[in-house]
């Protein structure tokens, strides 16, 4: 593996960890809070591939579970935040806004079904007790249409984002 | 939200002494016997000793209240769940619609356990194994060296990360940016200016990051690497795994042979 790859992989593993961890948003319908993890898992798996998403968004946010104290669902969050990196970044890296879309949706869909087996089975949760969690997962990867803009937004002010994690080459003039 | 992103704590136990691998195989047995057995005599004999476990290893009080304060309402709300969704057996007391039944009370209250004494073996090794011995255990057992600089550097990194985000927050303030405002989506398309500035300097540290490490020839070829810091399996490390191997071999014997802690209120 390159050097720049291994940076940024450490890099947007800390970028989610710390979104996942230390930004909380409340949510209108509860008054509970949740967080804008999926903002970053998207931006990261839209700017660098489903490798890089992958790795970030699975370690990033098993992270953050393990210093929230919810160590026992590290292993669940791994998988489904790493399903929702893959999937996003392989149907909307370097895609139009359909496939950045479909990525977001897709990867979306996939989080909250790791979820919903996960806690249901693994877990104990009952189909009842994990069906009850599915609006505030859903919500959650709602918030990651959000990612796209924010892709959007560092890629217009910083658009040497497009050279990142490559092997730097040097041409001769 | 200021969050403690290492969790290690020193003391001199005879926990902290042990390889951090055995830790790591002992994390995977419990969490595959805990999955197994279905008892809820198990699973507070399970819960009385990993506290013990705690207690000898010198984990502070707050550390082992902040585990049962965070999971506590997730435990109730399980044990809840199956006594009103799963009821099984003759009913205790019925309210409304709802069936109490021992049987379930005693499901319910299992998988609540389970998820606390879960947590309990994973914090057991946090707590007393710090983040390069992590790493270095990780690639003992045969995990690519990239993958564990990869990991000690972004640990190394989130805390940089969180004081990057406190100190943007405070600076796009300053600029009148009003960080209370909304809720949900109105909430996050607020924070967003804080988010943009946050990632463009991550993006920049990444690629300062990756020229140091080019500068110090990092991944050269035809070089050993060498350790400041090594770990080393001693003779008690040995006795330590053969003593869970041989307790977690015996016990899913007597689980699959006899049914042993297969029910949620009979042992056998």
């Amino acid at each position: 593996m390159n050097v720049r790859r291994i940076a940024l992989m450490a890099v947007c593993i800390a970028i989610v960890a710390v979104l996942v961890a230390v930004v909380p948003v409340p949510i209108p319908a509860t008054g509970g809070y949740t967080h804008p993890g999926a903002v970053a898992e998207i931006f990261v798996s839209m700017a660098f591939g489903p490798i890089v998403g992958m790795v970030a968004a699975g370690i990033g946010a098993a992270i953050a579970d393990l210093v929230l104290g919810y160590g026992s669902f590290a292993p669940l969050t791994l998988v489904a935040h790493g399903a929702l990196g893959f999937l996003a970044g392989y149907l909307g890296w370097k895609k139009g806004w359909g496939g950045m879309i479909a990525g977001w949706i897709v990867g979306g869909l996939a989080l909250v079904a790791v979820y919903f087996l996960g806690e249901a089975t693994v877990y104990g949760f009952g189909f009842a007790g994990a069906a009850g969690e599915l609006p505030i997962n859903l919500f959650q990867v709602g918030l990651g249409v959000l990612g796209l803009l924010l892709f959007q937004l560092v890629k217009k002010a910083y658009p040497q984002i497009e050279q990142l994690g490559e092997e730097a080459t040097f041409k001769e003039v | 939200m200021q969050v403690g992103i290492d969790l290690f704590v020193l003391r001199k136990s005879w926990l902290h002494e042990i390889d951090p691998r055995v830790k790591l195989f002992f994390v995977a047995v419990s969490i595959i016997i805990l999955l197994v057995f279905k008892n809820i005599f198990f699973m507070l004999t399970a819960l009385v000793l990993l506290h013990l476990l705690h207690w000898s290893a010198k984990i502070p009080r707050d550390r082992i209240l902040f585990v049962w304060k965070t999971l506590m309402p997730v435990a109730i709300l399980i044990c809840v769940l199956w006594v009103v969704f799963y009821p099984a057996g003759d009913p205790l007391i019925q309210i409304w619609m709802v069936k109490i039944t021992l049987v379930s009370l005693a499901q319910g209250a299992v998988l609540g356990l389970r998820i606390m004494t879960m947590a309990f073996v994973v914090f057991a090794w946090l707590y007393s194994t710090d983040q390069p011995s992590i790493v270095r255990s990780l690639v003992k057992l045969k995990m690519p060296f990239e993958w564990g600089l990869i990991l000690a550097l972004a640990l190394r990194y989130i805390p940089t990360f969180q004081g990057m985000y406190a100190v943007i927050s405070e600076a796009q303030q300053a600029r009148a940016l009003n960080i209370s405002e909304g809720k949900g989506f109105g909430r996050v398309r607020t924070l967003m200016p804080i988010f943009v500035a946050m990632v463009i300097s991550a993006l920049r540290a990444s690629d300062q990051l990756a020229r140091a490490l080019e500068a110090r020839a990092f991944g050269a070829h035809g070089v050993e690497r060498t350790y400041l810091r090594d770990i080393s399996f001693r003779p008690l490390d040995w006795v330590f795994t053969f003593a869970i191997f041989a307790t977690a071999l015996l016990l899913l014997y007597l689980n699959f042979r006899y049914g042993f802690g297969r029910q949620p209120i009979s042992l056998f």
